[in-house]
């Protein structure tokens, strides 16, 4: 599965309560390579499916350090940087933003889904599955479609 | 061209099988015309639905270009359908690709594909993969035909049975009623039948079930009792007009008096007694009595008197000769005695004697008691062949026997002899 795909492919099946026809604000690490791909990858976006599916223009903003659930709709955290998700679920929780991380631990960190990938590092903006925190998702505000959730893996927390 | 005459019964049956069975013609090609195009339409209907679920199945998976997955969810929907081939298409407008496909063989197309081919719903049907009215791609499947053309041949099979099992039971329905309606008419001709070669009006018709039948055997029952009844109405009053006949013969033939045979009876036998002994060769004799004192009687007495006279000479001429033998009264005191078969003259001159002896006995008249008269008579005998030829020469020689008795002074007997009496005649 491709990383680009995939990641809009959840925010395509996610709807916000409060944003009506505005541009989606996508809150992006600057330093990881992930990262870079789906900035990379908004500029394209209006060609392919997904883009089509998403049908609202989208902007990229940097992580802002607090008061993150006022300026992004969607925050991303690449794999390494997992430690953050902790502080930043907490700061948003209850918050409408779809956060996705990469690796369990975003998940059992509060993270809504979780891109899982093999490991090499040379399959670079490729990922195997991805899973749900369905607690996570029920908790906030935000509707995702099952047909997302269908696709997912659903995180269990015993993994824990 | 010959004529072949039918029965009713034939025309009957052939009428009630193909009233039954041409409608049934004409409504299973109807039917099977609707089953056809109904079938066709929900197969068609059937293949567009499924398609549209595997376009809503396979959405995310095309979201979220997850081919695997699209791939599983196919293979899944293909095992249970009977289609050929599932593709979906990815991308918008005329810039699509295939995103996954299967396929499995189709089955065997049978010889009536191809015929109704023409009819057949297109086989390939395409949907779109819509989200939120925008295009992610299209499904398109190869529906299987085979499954229709086998529910075409289920069907038209299940309706030629269901056909020939009306065609069947019209077979034995007709034959029914013609048996009904055969036993009917067969027990009517019959009677009748029976009636015209027997002469037999007793038969009666049982109640028939068809009520026109049953009119015409309630007739036929009324007609034959009516023919009966007269029959035996005629019957009784020929048996009485026969009574009637034998009462007026007996009275034309017998003497009312004496109760014997009269001059006609006499006759009659006589011609007869001569007829049968002409056949035969034997003799027969006859005695021309005549009483001596009748008039004296009648005058002295009165005719009561002589009527008694008369009667008890016929009854002593009864028992002075054999069952067989024919006493009459000719008239008057005149008595005859038909001897048949005689031997010759000496069994007349017996029978004679014994009524002269008969006669010998007085009469106490009960009129006038204490009076006993004479009962003396003269006795005149021939024989046929020997003494005549015929009936009337026979009881003329007897008589002119008899008349030569009485010249000779009365109460005895005497035999025709030709060369005395012949003679007498003459003069």
């Amino acid at each position: 599965l491709k990383l680009v795909t995939v990641f809009w492919g959840i925010v395509g099946y996610t709807r916000w309560p409060d944003t009506g026809e505005g541009p989606l604000r996508v809150c992006l690490s600057e330093d990881d390579r992930h990262s870079s791909i789906i900035r990379q990858s908004v500029y394209g976006l209006s060609e392919s499916a997904v883009g089509v599916a998403l049908g609202r223009p989208v902007v990229v903003h940097s992580m802002p350090t607090e008061n993150a659930a006022s300026v992004c709709n969607i925050v991303f955290i690449s794999g390494p940087n997992w430690e953050k998700m902790e502080n930043l679920s907490r700061s948003l929780a209850g918050a409408p933003v779809l956060t996705i991380g990469e690796g369990e631990k975003a998940c059992s960190e509060g993270g809504m889904f979780c891109l899982l990938s093999s490991g090499s590092e040379d399959s670079e903006g490729i990922i195997d599955r991805f899973a749900a925190n369905l607690d996570a998702i029920s908790s906030s505000s935000l509707w995702v479609n099952p047909q997302a959730l269908r696709l997912s893996k659903h995180h269990q927390k015993q993994e824990r | 061209v010959k004529a072949v005459r039918k029965t009713l019964f034939g025309v009957l049956r052939h009428i009630v099988f193909w009233s039954v069975v041409w409608p049934l013609l004409i409504s299973s090609v109807v039917f099977a015309g609707m089953f056809f195009y109904i079938v066709c339409a929900q197969r068609g209907d059937s293949v567009t639905l499924l398609a549209r679920t595997v376009a809503y199945a396979t959405e995310a998976a095309v979201m979220f270009g997850d081919r695997q997955t699209a791939i599983e969810i196919l293979n899944d929907v293909i095992a249970k359908e009977a289609l050929c081939r599932i593709t979906i298409y990815s991308g918008t407008g005329g810039g699509h690709s295939v995103f996954a496909q299967v396929a499995k063989p189709c089955s065997d197309a049978p010889a009536l594909k191809n015929a109704l081919a023409p009819y057949l719903p297109s086989s390939t049907v395409q949907v779109a993969i819509d989200r939120d009215g925008r295009r992610l791609g299209s499904v398109e499947i190869v529906n299987d035909d085979a499954v229709i053309i086998n529910a075409l041949y289920q069907g038209g099979a299940a309706l030629f049975a269901c056909l020939v099992l009306a065609v069947l039971m019209a077979r034995v329905l007709s034959r029914l009623m013609k048996r009904r309606f055969a036993a009917e008419l067969a027990s009517l001709t019959g009677m009748a039948r029976a009636a015209r070669l027997e002469g037999d009006f007793s038969r009666r018709l049982p109640v028939f079930k068809i009520t026109e039948f049953n009119g015409l055997a309630q007739d036929f029952n009324a007609l034959f009792s009516e023919i009966q009844t007269r029959n035996a109405e005629l019957k009784l009053r020929q048996s009485h007009l026969e009574t009637v006949n034998r009462t007026l013969s007996n009275l034309a033939m017998c003497d009312a008096l004496t109760g014997l045979a009269n001059r006609a009876c006499f006759s009659e036998q006589l011609e007869i007694a001569i007829s049968k002994s002409r056949e035969s060769g034997t003799r027969i004799g006859i005695l021309y009595i005549d009483n001596d004192h009748f008039k004296d009687i009648n005058d002295s007495f009165g005719h009561a008197a002589g009527d008694s006279l008369l009667v008890n000479v016929g009854k002593r001429l009864s028992g002075a000769v054999r069952e067989s033998d024919l006493v009459a009264r000719l008239g008057g005191d005149e008595f005859v005695v038909l001897l048949a078969p005689v031997n010759g003259e000496d069994d007349l001159l017996h029978v004679s004697n014994k009524i002269l002896a008969a006669m010998s006995r007085k009469l106490r008249l009960t009129e006038r008691e204490g009076v006993d008269i004479e009962l003396g008579v003269s006795i005149g005998m021939a024989v046929f062949p020997d003494q005549a030829h015929d009936a009337i020469s026979l009881l003329r020689a007897a008589d002119h026997a008899m008349y030569r008795a009485k010249r000779l002074g009365r109460g005895r007997a005497c035999m025709y002899d030709p060369a005395i009496d012949a003679g007498l005649e003459d003069s």
